[in-house]
């Protein structure tokens, strides 16, 4: 697999510099580039699909302003993919608040005493400024071929994180070092995750109608009867999606091709 | 010297005595038989107009419970707020009548659902009586939710008070034509439209404020028989009047209307007292620099020397101004709610960086 690399080599191109489309973004970008690097998929993918990610995997996720530049030279004439964040419902609610909350959309637990509605439009709020760099980045790939915006997979459920990070001593350290017991600490609800997560889509699909971009929002297929991430797509950790979820976003974007003019 | 009644009286009864000379605050309102107003277990609820959150830090920083039941979480609590809703101990805002507050607690009872209950405001559904609020409800349903739990809070809140603070703000009023529902604002002003089909001016007496107070009182005291009020007036003169008076003159009334209700309820109502808050801040006594520039809004000077005298007997010692770097039981708990997100964000940023530690890659 190339690897093209950004001005100060942090950044890389995998796959063909040619290729018709140039998926980018933060970490949940890793499912589609773990589907593209598999020896199988390589001859089929690698001249339609490059991933613009981390030269260094270690070094943290993309998003830094030399990212976007790079990815803004590379765009002219392609369909570019912007995988935007996705774990704002985990980093800020992945443990339930003090006090609980829900909001409009999430079944009565029955909790007592029940559980603080907050406005969604307050949540929106909250979560705006997540958005706000896309202002800048979609205006600056002004000459690709189509931008589509698209969001992290599904939450999964609570039994699931709780078992990857009790089991983890990384996170139990986290929790150590704050002076936290995580046994202690109660999940959020996988109702009132899905709901959050319903707002980010909600707030991606805003973002990208008011910046004449394109929004595919996780396939339904990869989805179980409750909304959750289906366990076939889940990656070993808390909360992101594996190569088969990479695959399904690939086949996705393949229906979307043709349809999208910038 | 002919004998008098005067002459059995105490020196506070002198004006020369105690307030040309030798004035004190507290002499205003305590004696030998109340040292305090407060106790230290004391479960604190206030309501009123702004001036009934001015006492909120203070009391907490004297280690006293100030009844909180529709806090926030940490992560919501930097989202601006309009008008200090959330001030209070459930978000009601300033209440600045006393049918407003008698209105409030029959609504949170569900004996009395107004006629006006929301506004359709630029696809928003507006609550008449918090027209403020910085994120109304977006859908009918989500107006019932949040205002169900507000009202669930509210009961709470003063169910559980051992002591509740309520300071008498204004007479005038805007009110509904229909069910004499009173705004805590001229529907058109913060938000909703003014219809003076539906809508009217309402100033008060002091017949009409004793009975609400006194209504509200007693209603109370049916599901919390122990609770204890003490009533303030606020100094705080009126911003504006619908009246055809010049404003002072009608704060003028305003206040007196208020101040006689204040000193009706507390003589006729068991363990109800009053407390001088306005005559601190606005007797002659009091020194220029109690009030703001505008001589309307009291400076900290004013506002420490009340609060002084409010806490008498728990302080030990006079009362300093408020530290805003002193610790209290709100602040120690909001840290707790922060440290919560504080592991939720460090766990979702690890996660990042292993996705791309991903051996499979």
């Amino acid at each position: 697999m190339t690897k093209l690399k950004s001005k100060s080599g942090k950044w890389a191109l995998y796959g063909d510099a040619n290729a018709q489309t140039i998926v980018s973004g933060h970490s949940h970008a890793a499912s589609i580039l773990e589907t593209t690097s598999h020896p199988e998929m390589q001859a089929i993918t690698e001249s339609e699909i490059a991933v613009c990610y981390s030269a260094d995997w270690a070094a943290g996720p993309p998003g830094d302003k030399e990212y976007w530049d790079f990815v803004g030279e590379l765009s002219r004439g392609k369909h570019i993919v912007i995988i935007w964040n996705g774990n704002q419902h985990n980093a800020n609610f992945m443990f339930q608040t003090e006090p609980n909350f829900t909001m409009l959309g999430v079944p009565d637990s029955g909790d007592d005493p029940p559980a603080i509605p907050i406005p969604r439009a307050m949540i929106k709020d909250f979560f705006k400024p997540s958005f706000e760099e896309l202002n800048e980045i979609i205006p600056s790939l002004a000459n690709s071929a189509s931008i589509t915006l698209m969001n992290g997979p599904a939450p999964k459920p609570l039994t699931h994180i709780k078992n990857c990070i009790l089991q983890e001593k990384y996170f139990t350290d986290i929790a150590k070092s704050l002076g936290v017991d995580m046994g202690e600490l109660v999940i959020t609800s996988d109702s009132l995750r899905l709901e959050l997560w319903n707002v980010l889509a909600g707030l991606l699909a805003n973002s990208a109608k008011n910046l004449g971009a394109n929004f595919l929002s996780a396939p339904a297929l990869s989805r179980d009867a409750f909304g959750m991430l289906s366990p076939e797509y889940w990656a070993s950790d808390v909360t992101h999606a594996n190569s088969k979820y990479g695959m399904l976003l690939i086949e996705e974007l393949g229906k979307l091709k043709g349809k999208v003019p910038n | 010297m002919n004998n008098n009644p005067y002459l059995a009286q105490s020196d506070k009864a002198f004006w020369s005595r105690s307030v040309s000379r030798n004035f004190s605050a507290d002499s205003l309102w305590s004696d030998n038989s109340q040292s305090s107003l407060f106790q230290k277990d004391d479960l604190i609820v206030s309501a009123g107009s702004c001036f009934a959150s001015n006492l909120i830090p203070w009391i907490e920083k004297e280690g006293l419970e100030y009844v909180r039941t529709e806090e926030l979480p940490s992560q919501f609590q930097s989202l601006p707020e309009n008008l200090g809703y959330r001030n209070f101990s459930a978000a009601y805002g300033n209440i600045y009548t006393a049918r407003h507050l008698r209105q409030l607690y029959e609504q949170a009872l569900g004996v009395r659902v107004p006629a006006e209950d929301r506004w359709h405001v630029d696809g928003m559904v507006i609550d008449p009586f918090r027209p403020g609020l910085a994120y109304p409800a977006e859908s009918d349903a989500e107006f019932d939710l949040l205002k169900a739990s507000h009202l669930r809070a509210v009961l709470a809140a003063f169910h559980k008070a051992t002591v509740f603070v309520f300071t008498l703000g204004l007479t005038e009023a805007w009110q509904s034509k229909v069910d004499g529902s009173v705004f805590p604002a001229c529907p058109g002003t913060i938000s909703g439209i003014f219809d003076e089909k539906k809508h009217e001016f309402k100033n008060f007496s002091v017949e009409e404020i004793t009975e609400d107070l006194t209504k509200f009182i007693e209603l109370l005291r049916e599901s919390n028989p122990k609770v204890r009020f003490i009533i303030t007036v606020s100094p705080v003169p009126l911003v504006a009047t619908a009246t055809r008076s010049h404003v002072l003159l009608a704060s003028t009334h305003s206040k007196s209307v208020l101040r006689v209700v204040a000193e009706n309820v507390s003589n006729q109502l068991k363990d109800v007292s009053y407390f001088p808050a306005f005559e601190i801040i606005t007797g002659p006594q009091a020194p220029f620099e109690y009030f703001e520039k505008d001589r309307r809004n009291v400076s900290e000077i004013g506002v420490a020397e009340v609060m002084g005298s409010l806490l008498k007997g728990l302080t030990g010692s006079k009362i300093k101004m408020l530290d805003p770097q002193s610790e209290t039981k709100q602040m120690t708990k909001s840290k707790a709610g922060r440290l919560i997100s504080e592991i939720s964000r460090r766990i979702a940023r690890a996660e990042c960086d292993e996705a791309m530690m991903d051996k499979n890659l």
